[in-house]
């Protein structure tokens, strides 16, 4: 179904991405398999040479031949490709070209100019097989980043392309929403489609895989029985760079407090605390604390109000009930905007600066080029001071941001789902450089659902429920 | 009561026309409330309250405090509430416009009047991105609000350029990235495709339609006859 004859791909500057290089490839129809490696690998290159995006959109130069179907990918049409390929990309909210569920998820079926009855019956159809009715007549806008993704899917589906291409589809998603991306990939599956995803959450495509390619520096370093690679030891996988494999367990939870903490001061205390989401009450009379120095992690599932009560305590949103005390008293929502620093699950709505040095200057005017140069050094940006922050990585810019909260003096800093797109080195990188800060006394709150994460660097963990 | 979008571009395209040309004010009031009339009935959302509020406060400065102003203030205030004013009729045609549009009709109703896909789509891109840099622009907003990013800058001038620098940088280049990952996500959907497209919510203009055109061309002829 898809042949690569030793293609060559690469990129014309582009410092981020890594082309690809004699790579040798065949896949059977109705193979599920899966491009895993570290961020800049070249496995994204590898979906954007089927769909066509590499050969006809990307500035670069090939070599060698991408077949799909018997199609020439670089010689063929654009739109005689979708035909064939149907692709799903990483970012939910920039994907969707119409405002409506329905009108986006049949809109390939109405450039092909099908006709208006077979358009209704297979919409029909999908709704039902992919369990969507739910989400008919909605706006696209009011639809939550997993739902986007599985209209995104429902399109491939209704296309009735034999291949569909994915491209990091659940970055950006909780738990629950990648269940539901895994239940339509099965049908998908069953249906004898061949599938083609690059991934860095790996554990839910366990049992979903036929075969596992792993690359390295724009090459392919193995190819593997989706078997053998999800049996894979701890010290293997970890070598390899990659996320964890299985369902993790609820071992990341630790309820109980750190030791080490114990005779920490409170920094933070929220006391009753009862939020609201567009009016409605998403948390009542809730109770946490974070001492100096420490780490606390915030899970729950989603609209349980993870990032509302971030933004109630950092002052962003009003709480409708309840304090927040900081060093004992109570805090008004100015003075925790000046005491607490964020960085956002978007981090590159916080970066305005031209480089990384005046990153960590602006708004600092007692930071001099000596201190900001060592802070980028603290946060593992050592080199890169003169770089635009926007065009660093997405680990690089989440350090970045901490850098700078770091530079502000903030005490307490709260991340919102700082590892969604990232891969296993940059998810550790982060955790360094937060630990170094929780050992200079700043308290932290990280809100994730990742719950690798939460195991790897939280000295605590409260679960908010759902009410 | 939800009209075909080539009614509402109609009338926001004559609204601009009474706006320009109308100095009576009966005729205005009159404008204002049919547009209301159509706003209520219209989708949910549609029917601005403050819109008409503002008109009301325009209208009362205009009658009720400048008879009662020194002259040579009501000369200087006259030019900038009356221009004002007399634009209100647009701005509720936009929202009207804006509000009751769905991209695919619109896409759909411009096809079916042979609209080159090099119009369509560049309009269509433009209606579907407004809600995302409403969106971006908050989470800008949020950002800037945690931190003083004019700490240390004296001249209130220097401090006003920044903070739009600051607004405007991640909003240029997320704008960009949304535009390149949206433009490759409908290529991938075939949106070059030759073949003629189907309308799937292509929706003839209905009686209603009809009766609003009839009524805004007789008001825009109204308003030309006494411009002349």
């Amino acid at each position: 179904m898809i042949r690569f004859d030793n293609y060559n791909f690469a990129y014309e500057c582009n410092e981020k991405e890594q082309g690809i290089h004699g790579i040798d490839l065949e896949i059977k129809q109705g193979e599920f398999v899966l491009l895993c490696g570290e961020s800049g690998c070249g496995k994204t290159t590898i979906i954007r040479s089927v769909n066509g995006i590499a050969s006809h959109l990307m500035k670069g130069s090939s070599s060698g031949k991408v077949y799909v179907n018997g199609i020439d990918v670089s010689e063929s049409e654009m739109y005689k490709l979708s035909d064939v390929v149907a692709s799903v990309f990483q970012n939910p909210k920039s994907q969707f070209f119409n405002t409506d569920v329905e009108s986006e998820i049949v809109y390939t079926l109405e450039n092909r100019g099908v006709d208006i009855g077979v358009i209704e019956e297979r919409l029909n159809l999908a709704m039902k097989d992919l369990k969507l009715e739910r989400l008919a007549g909605r706006s696209m806008f009011e639809l939550s980043g997993g739902e986007k993704q599985q209209v995104a899917i429902a399109g491939g589906y209704i296309a009735g392309t034999p291949v569909v291409a994915l491209d990091e589809p659940t970055a950006n998603l909780d738990p629950d929403a990648i269940l539901k991306i895994r239940g339509i990939l099965e049908k998908m599956k069953a249906l004898g489609k061949t599938v083609l995803i690059a991934e860095h959450r790996l554990s839910w495509l366990k049992g979903l895989s036929d075969r596992v390619i792993y690359m390295k520096e724009g090459r392919i370093e193995k190819d593997m029985d989706a078997e053998l690679f999800f049996g894979m030891s701890e010290e293997e996988r970890k070598s390899l760079g990659l996320r964890e494999l299985s369902f993790e367990s609820e071992k990341g939870l630790k309820p109980d407090l750190h030791p080490d903490n114990y005779e920490k001061r409170k920094l933070l205390e929220v006391n009753d605390l009862t939020l609201a989401y567009k009016k409605h009450i998403v948390q009542e009379n809730l109770n946490l604390y974070v001492r100096e120095g420490e780490i606390l992690g915030i899970t729950g599932v989603n609209g349980a109000g993870k990032t509302t009560l971030l933004r109630a305590l950092a002052g962003l949103s009003k709480k409708q009930k309840g304090a927040v005390i900081l060093d004992g008293k109570k805090s008004t929502r100015k003075s925790r905007r000046k005491r607490f620093g964020m960085v956002m699950q978007d981090v590159n709505y916080q970066l305005f600066a031209d480089s990384c040095e005046n990153e960590c200057m602006l708004g600092n005017p007692l930071v001099n080029s000596e201190e900001a140069a060592s802070l980028l050094n603290e946060a593992m940006l050592s080199g890169l001071n003169e770089r635009h922050p926007q065009s660093l990585s997405g680990g690089q810019k989440q350090r970045l941001a901490l850098a700078v909260c770091k530079a502000s003096d903030k005490e307490i800093l709260l991340l919102d789902e700082p590892t969604s797109g990232l891969d296993y080195k940059s998810m550790l990188a982060v955790k360094d450089t937060l630990r170094k800060l929780s050992a200079n006394g700043k308290a932290i709150i990280i809100v994730t659902h990742d719950k690798e994460f939460l195991s790897l660097i939280c000295d605590r963990v409260q679960k908010l429920r759902k009410i | 009561m939800k009209l075909d979008v080539r009614t509402y571009i109609l009338l926001t395209l004559l609204s601009a026309t009474w706006a320009t040309m109308n100095s009576n004010i009966y005729v205005e009031l009159l404008i204002m409330a049919g547009l209301t009339v159509l706003q209520v009935f219209s989708k949910k959302g549609s029917f601005m309250p403050g819109i008409l509020l503002t008109y009301a406060l325009f209208c009362g400065v205009q009658f009720v405090l400048f008879p009662v102003m020194p002259e040579t203030v009501e000369m200087i205030l006259s030019m900038f509430v009356v221009n004002i004013r007399s634009f209100f009729p647009v701005v509720m045609c936009i929202v009207l416009l804006y509000k009751n549009t769905r991209v695919s009709e619109m896409t759909a109703s411009f096809t079916r009047m042979g609209v080159s896909r090099k119009v369509t789509v560049p309009v269509a891109v433009a209606i579907r991105y407004i809600p995302t840099l409403k969106e971006e622009w908050l989470h800008i907003r949020d950002a800037m609000r945690m931190r003083s990013v004019t700490r240390g800058i004296k001249n209130p001038f220097l401090r006003l350029v920044k903070k739009l620098e600051c607004y405007l940088v991640p909003l240029f280049v997320s704008s960009l990235h949304s535009a390149d990952e949206l433009s490759t996500a409908a290529v991938t959907r075939g949106i070059e495709n030759p073949c003629k497209p189907t309308c799937r919510n292509y929706k003839p203009m209905g009686v209603k339609d009809y009766i609003v055109i009839v009524m805004a061309v007789m008001i825009t002829v109204y308003c030309f006859i006494m411009h002349m």
